[in-house]
């Protein structure tokens, strides 16, 4: 069963000043992940749909779902399914959600996330100018972010089955000819 | 004196990567004299006949056709879909239109789970088959069984 990457969070100021997309960064640690569902955080209030994206760096979206926030539980992550991705041990991914001046509000900058498990690292916040292309650091200290958002992930180590069957990689290690 | 050769450039990538997920250079992830399971190239998701060459170190001549072993460390993140290996050694490789002369191959039905070493030794014919150890390559074919 998929767990929830952030469990307890501070929330902050709300602010809807900024066209553009807002978010987070995140370090995978010792194991490879698989993303299943990623989420925004509803404000009372908000009605919009937000496209809520993984990339991996400047211009490399992974996955991207469209969020809508109407009718949704107020003060709460809501999730959409993506096409699962896998994550790589010891890598710096960013997730985002897009953003309109005078749209839904989200919570700024100041808002302090805790991840659930230790083995994935929570980042600081970072902005795109234009979604899906530039990538810029907030500058504030770790595990402050936009929104802020969530995910839903497995441990490759632990998944089975039909999602299994879509993350069967094959490795190799080492190559040698020898005389 | 033996000899032994390693990868030292990637020719053709195909949709392989490494353990950081980059998809340059994949070469020295593979490419060290004891093997270190902490570096590695990995193929797409259940894979189909996925490429992946690289060329490995010139080597001289040596004469005799004893003792030429393929070794290669391979194996699959889950361990739940079986997986075939096949490794070519190739001679004067240029291109999947272009693959020169297939030397010799190693054939593993379904990959362990677990890193595991496969070998071939190549016959006299295979050996006698080189005729520049200056320029092999070795190409490798990941495919779901």
């Amino acid at each position: 069963m998929s767990r929830p990457f952030i469990l307890t969070k501070t929330l902050g100021t709300v602010r809807n000043n900024f066209t553009g997309c807002v978010g987070m960064s995140f370090t995978v640690g010792s194991q490879d992940i698989i993303i299943t569902d990623l989420s925004r955080w509803k404000i009372s209030g908000n009605s919009a749909a937000h496209t809520v994206r993984i990339m991996s760096g400047a211009s490399t979206t992974m996955a991207s779902v469209s969020i809508a926030m109407s009718g949704a539980t107020d003060a709460t992550d809501v999730y959409a399914a993506i096409p699962p991705i896998k994550c790589f041990a010891g890598v710096t991914y960013y997730q985002f959600s897009s953003e309109t001046n005078l749209g839904d509000q989200f919570y700024d900058i100041d808002t302090r996330i805790d991840t659930a498990d230790a083995a994935i690292t929570v980042g600081n916040g970072w902005y795109e100018n234009t979604c899906g292309v530039d990538i810029n650091n907030a500058g504030l200290g770790t595990n402050l972010v936009y929104v802020p958002l969530n995910f839903k992930f497995h441990y490759v180590s632990e998944i089975q089955g039909a999602l299994a069957n879509q993350f069967n990689n094959s490795q190799m290690t080492g190559l040698q000819y020898s005389m | 004196m033996d000899q032994v050769a390693h990868p030292i450039s990637d020719t053709f990538v195909g949709s392989y990567h490494n353990e950081a997920n980059a998809v340059s250079n994949l070469y020295a992830s593979i490419d060290e004299s004891i093997f270190n399971n902490a570096d590695y190239i990995e193929s797409e998701s259940n894979p189909i006949s996925s490429v992946y060459v690289c060329r490995i170190t010139a080597l001289l001549d040596p004469v005799s056709v004893r003792n030429h072993i393929l070794t290669v460390r391979a194996g699959t993140d889950l361990g739940l879909l079986a997986i075939g290996l096949v490794i070519q050694i190739r001679q004067d490789y240029v291109d999947e239109a272009n693959q020169g002369t297939l030397i010799a191959t190693l054939t593993q039905a379904s990959v362990a789970h677990t890193f595991t070493e496969y070998s071939h030794t190549l016959s006299a014919y295979e050996c006698n088959q080189i005729t520049n150890y200056a320029n092999l390559y070795a190409r490798v074919v990941f495919s779901k069984v």
